[in-house]
């Protein structure tokens, strides 16, 4: 079978490529705030919308013609496009999976948890959870640290922390909870949202409660826990 | 090259010729050109690389300058030295192999090539640029490339995609040409093995060189546009950026050894003057080991922290690719077995291949065992697996399959005395390069570190010495090839190779600007 065009020229596509290349440059350049970035960006975006419409007009009644490789060449694209599109789609997956099934030690957010009642808590072994504090490079200073708690599953439980701000600024940061061993991390719950954000006025101390939740799927060899707090400052 | 091109008028005639071809056989020329000329820009970044660790004590660079050497090394070897070369093979070949006039869509393999060029230009620019070049490594881990990552980075990132627009394009050129424009009586499965490989590699690259670019392009919102998809303070997370990029990054380690599978197992045939041994299991054995690739991407992060039943999963996934090429390699050397072998420079690059990425792939067995990679993992254990694959394994196909079809390009014999030498002195410097790497990672020296302690001082010498003993054999290979090319060598027949089977070897040498005008007709098995 012949190809669509025995002996095309590639005047077009050159340009489209030259086209692209100012779009590309233009855009990160305004992007880092140089001169002439904007420009060369809208220029480049309208030579490349002119060049495509040209190119695609020019292979109009070739594409006639030649109907098969017009949808092999257009089927192609499409799946091109699914695939660039799947990567949001993993993301995305990647976040349920997280949550869903402790990858990495995350732990799931589960509001309104029912609290067992007082015979299934007394007949369960208890657990005890100590907890891990790493506050980087957010500049407060520890006060009071969480304390050794024993917990039986089916309960809730709070974790608190103190911290002081010794900073003018008010300074806000996100408390990230993960599991040692990362196996029990789908048996503990928060009660509130996944990542609590706290702010801390200056020159004052607060202290951070994170309400949780152990559940019934702790297996039963696991005597303790370690809970780690990473705190992450926000500008 | 010289194949009856039209004579263009003047240097400007010369300049419009390449500039707006779209004939297959001069982008072919165009890409193994731009391929091997990035080759040589990474080699010489790889000999900055060893002369910096020939001995403890920092040389030559100092430790930010690695970085961005070791970033740009890899980033310029993988995107821009084997996949140009392998696609400048696909031009070449595929629509001779198949009894095509030229690939389906002309134009867009114009576009295709050009797109490389431009978008090096921008990779190579970040060198120079207020910040330094890109320093986070070719896998670009997020937060160091988004949170702390230099502003080149941004350039890095737009020339990533137009690197992914240039290989989605070719793919979808590629199989739109075998689906399309196989000549009357060439069914799928009496498509050469070589074609097969193209097949399969180019769908591979539609799967997940999008997936690049969605991963690059996040990492750019992140960078200046406010998300936080790989940053914790933000609710995102690092080890989403590895399972993206390595969703891309292993299946592209096999868009880069499935055609050079190919190039073998046209040599392999030729030169044991028998028919490829399982030729259907050989198919089967490239596509299974393409939709392998997509199930075991989560190896290279055995120490990140997953959890035991995904490492396991992963283990066992690994395992298993092993499998199908464990089925080639068997059937190339089952096609040599009681074959009337004869030892030209293809065959010993095709043999060389064959041992040497072997050994590589033992390596990678070793490196699937989920409790061993804890040992091994970001060690020079691995450098010395990925280069055996890579270098031992790609580089050593392609260079047989330049050799074996330059006659075909060119119209003239290589110089095998020269061949054989490039040939004697890159094997033995490939694994003088790199063997040792293996005992340096088990004896505990990390990647990716400007200096080290004394305890790895001997290897790191041994291996530097072979770096630019291997260095110096690809000079030997220019020299051969440029004297080809300039018509200096024996002037060659259509089929060149006695038993070469092939549409390809039906037109003469060099092949005709315009071949296969008129389809010709597929009677027998090729």
């Amino acid at each position: 079978m012949k190809t669509a065009s025995s002996t095309p020229s590639g005047h077009i596509p050159f340009f489209v490529t030259l086209a692209l290349v100012a779009v590309a440059v233009g855009g990160i350049g305004s992007l880092h705030g140089q001169t002439g970035g904007m420009w060369l960006f809208g220029a480049g975006l309208i030579s490349l919308v002119c060049l495509c419409l040209c190119w695609a007009h020019q292979s109009r009644a070739l594409f006639a013609s030649h109907p098969r490789l017009a949808y092999a060449g257009l089927a192609l694209f499409l799946l091109a496009l699914v695939m660039f599109l799947f990567s949001g789609i993993l993301e995305r997956g990647y976040d349920v999976a997280t949550r869903n099934f402790g990858v990495n030690g995350k732990i799931d957010d589960h509001i309104n948890l029912p609290v067992a009642d007082q015979s299934t808590l007394a007949a369960s072994h208890p657990v005890s959870i100590q907890t891990v504090l790493h506050l980087g490079k957010v500049p407060i200073t520890l006060v009071k640290a969480p304390q050794i708690l024993n917990v039986r599953p089916g309960q809730n439980f709070d974790l608190s922390f103190s911290v002081k701000n010794r900073h003018t600024v008010p300074i806000k940061f996100r408390v990230l909870v993960s599991v040692v061993p990362a196996t029990s991390a789908t048996a503990i719950k928060a009660r509130q949202m996944r990542y609590p954000m706290s702010t801390v006025l200056g020159h004052t101390t607060r202290t951070i409660t994170l309400p949780l939740h152990l559940t019934q799927e702790i297996p039963k060899h696991t005597p303790s826990l370690i809970i780690g707090l990473a705190l992450f400052q926000i500008p | 090259m010289s194949h009856e091109h039209p004579s263009p008028n003047g240097i400007l005639g010369h300049i419009q010729r390449w500039v707006f071809t779209t004939n297959h056989k001069d982008i072919g020329t165009l890409y193994l050109i731009f391929g091997f000329s990035m080759f040589f820009i990474a080699g010489f970044m790889s000999l900055m690389i060893r002369a910096q660790l020939v001995q403890p004590g920092m040389q030559l660079l100092d430790p930010a300058t690695y970085n961005v050497v070791i970033t740009m090394h890899g980033l310029t070897m993988i995107f821009g030295a084997l996949m140009p070369i392998l696609a400048g093979f696909a031009n070449w070949q595929i629509p001779l192999a198949i009894g095509a006039p030229d690939m389906a869509f002309p134009r867009l393999n114009n576009w295709s090539f050009w797109l490389l060029p431009f978008a090096f230009t921008i990779a190579m620019s970040t060198l120079f640029v207020e910040g330094g070049g890109p320093n986070a490594g070719w896998t670009l881990y997020a937060p160091l490339s988004t949170n702390y990552g230099p502003p080149s980075m941004d350039y890095l990132i737009v020339s990533i995609h137009m690197l992914g627009i240039s290989s989605i394009l070719a793919a979808i050129n590629i199989i739109a040409t075998l689906l399309n424009c196989r000549t009357p009586g060439m069914s799928l499965m009496k498509m050469p093995i070589f074609a097969w490989s193209w097949m399969v590699t180019a769908f591979l690259l539609i799967a997940v060189m999008p997936v690049l670019a969605g991963t690059v392009t996040m990492m750019l919102t992140d960078r200046h546009f406010g998300t936080s998809f790989f940053n914790v303070a933000g609710g995102g997370d690092p080890l989403l950026f590895q399972h993206l990029f390595w969703f891309f990054g292993h299946p592209e380690v096999y868009i880069l050894i499935l055609p050079a599978f190919g190039i073998i197992s046209e040599i392999v045939p030729t030169f044991s003057r028998k028919p490829l041994f399982g030729r259907t299991s050989m198919i089967y054995a490239i596509i299974c080991i393409a939709v392998l690739s997509f199930v075991v991407w989560a190896h290279h992060m055995f120490t990140a922290g997953m959890l035991l039943s995904t490492m396991i999963f992963f283990m066992y996934t690994t395992m298993l690719v092993s499998v199908p090429t464990g089925i080639k390699v068997f059937n190339w050397v089952a096609t040599m077995y009681k074959g009337a072998l004869t030892f030209e420079t293809p065959m010993l690059f095709a043999i060389g291949f064959i041992s040497m990425f072997t050994l590589g792939g033992l390596t990678g067995l070793m490196l699937a065992i989920a409790p061993a990679d804890f040992q091994y993992q970001d060690t020079y254990f691995v450098v010395g697996h990925f280069h055996y694959a890579l270098v031992a394994g790609t580089l050593l196909s392609m260079f047989a399959g330049i050799y074996y079809w330059v006659p075909k390009w060119t119209g003239y014999y290589y110089s095998e005395r020269l061949g054989k030498l490039h040939f004697w002195l890159s094997l033995i410097s490939v694994n003088i390069t790199f063997m040792p790497m293996h005992f340096l990672g088990l004896a505990g020296m990390p990647r990716r570190i400007p200096d080290y302690g004394l305890q790895f001082a001997d290897f790191n010498a041994w291996c530097t010495l072979g770096a630019f003993m291997f260095g110096f054999a690809q000079l030997i290979f220019a020299y051969n090839m440029i004297q080809t090319m300039r018509g200096k060598g024996q002037k060659a027949s259509g089929q060149v190779w006695e038993a070469a089977q092939g549409l390809e070897w039906s037109v003469e040498s060099p092949a005709p600007y315009h071949t296969f005008t008129t389809p010709p007709q597929i009677k027998s098995e090729t």
